[in-house]
């Protein structure tokens, strides 16, 4: 298969740091596989998220990929910690959470625990490449509130309800 | 070297309850501004995937394993069939396991077989008929994997789906 001479200069792709949390080793030696054959060659993994947590004290990463289900912490208890981190540069970080729990209950719990984009396994490339460029190219709003912290769940550009500006006009 | 030096920002809204803090494109800086979707091109994309492909037979030998441990967990489960008995869990967590890798290997039909058997076990009563429709499915795996049907196995995988919803609609 060509390699596309047409993409911008990948080499840019070299100052991206991703850190990506699994159980499995093999599910994990995939992912690092794949995020390889993109571009991506500082991947940090781990295999639960006490170990994440770990990496990130050490580590600036730009991007985390999480599985959910881990041991003894499991990608939502990961996600919700990072989230509440004194670091500002890790409380707003994109994360992609790449669960086999997909159903629509466990969308949900993610998405209110503050994942940013959710991938069910299994999974094509495509379907990671297109997470990672939501996340990159059209980042969100973030939301920090009593009872939640994340990138805006609204996924729509739609103002009807009046958005910020009729919060602000309520709190005047 | 971890350098979280935090980049101001002006939130778009702050009052005593909610905080809105607006997309950051700390990503998006990291590679110079280029549209991560023009460097993820096509391309690179259909060459991972195909690299991805080519572990099909990585993945058979992987999911043997898998596989002989899902029949440990069977045995080990209708020797002692009782609420309670620990190995249930288990055999539910290899089927997720197995439900999120066969996909992504291109063995969509066995994904499905799998993810019909884990939510069975959601709803499992320990009798020796629903037993039986535990070892259905993991035949029906073994059997997909073993004739290596890749995709959603035609007609033939659309009736099989058909046929273990139909028994697992007997005990709803």
């Amino acid at each position: 298969m060509k390699k596309s001479t047409s993409a911008p200069g990948r080499a840019a792709l070299l100052n991206i740091k991703i850190l990506v949390l699994d159980n499995d080793p093999r599910m994990l030696g995939l992912v690092q596989g794949i995020l390889s054959d993109l571009g991506f060659k500082h991947v940090f993994t781990g295999s639960d998220g006490k170990e994440g947590l770990s990496i990130l004290d050490k580590e600036q990463v730009h991007l985390i990929i999480t599985d959910w289900t881990m041991q003894p912490m499991d990608g939502i208890d990961f996600v919700k910690r990072v989230r509440s981190l004194p670091d500002a540069f890790y409380r707003v970080i994109p994360i992609i959470l790449l669960t086999a729990r997909a159903e629509e209950e466990d969308v949900i719990a993610a998405r209110d625990a503050g994942v940013t984009e959710f991938i069910a396994k299994p999974f094509t490339v495509k379907r990671l490449v297109d997470r990672i460029i939501a996340v990159v190219d059209n980042p969100r709003n973030f939301v920090l509130a009593p009872n939640f912290r994340g990138h805006d769940r609204r996924r729509r550009d739609d103002n009807s309800q009046g958005g910020i500006e009729k919060r602000k006009r309520r709190k005047a | 070297m971890k350098d979280n030096t935090p980049t101001p920002v002006t939130p778009l809204l702050q009052d005593e309850e909610v905080t809105i803090l607006p997309p950051d494109y700390t990503l998006k800086k990291a590679i110079g501004n280029v549209e991560m979707s023009k460097m993820l091109d096509e391309a690179v994309v259909a060459q991972a995937q195909q690299n991805v492909d080519s572990k099909q037979e990585d993945f058979l030998q992987w999911i043997g394993e898998d596989i002989a441990k899902l029949e440990r967990a069977f045995t080990d489960l209708t020797v002692k069939l009782k609420p309670g008995n620990l190995h249930l869990e288990e055999l539910r967590r290899i089927a997720i396991s197995i439900k999120s890798q066969a996909g992504t290997f291109g063995f969509t039909l066995a994904s499905s077989v799998a993810r019909s058997l884990y939510t069975f076990c959601d709803n499992f009563g320990f009798t020796e008929a629903q037993a039986l429709v535990l070892r259905k499915h993991i035949d029906a795996i073994k059997l997909i994997l073993q004739k290596r049907i890749t995709g959603d196995g035609g007609p033939v995988g659309q009736e099989l789906l058909k046929d273990m919803a139909k028994l697992v609609s007997k005990f709803r």
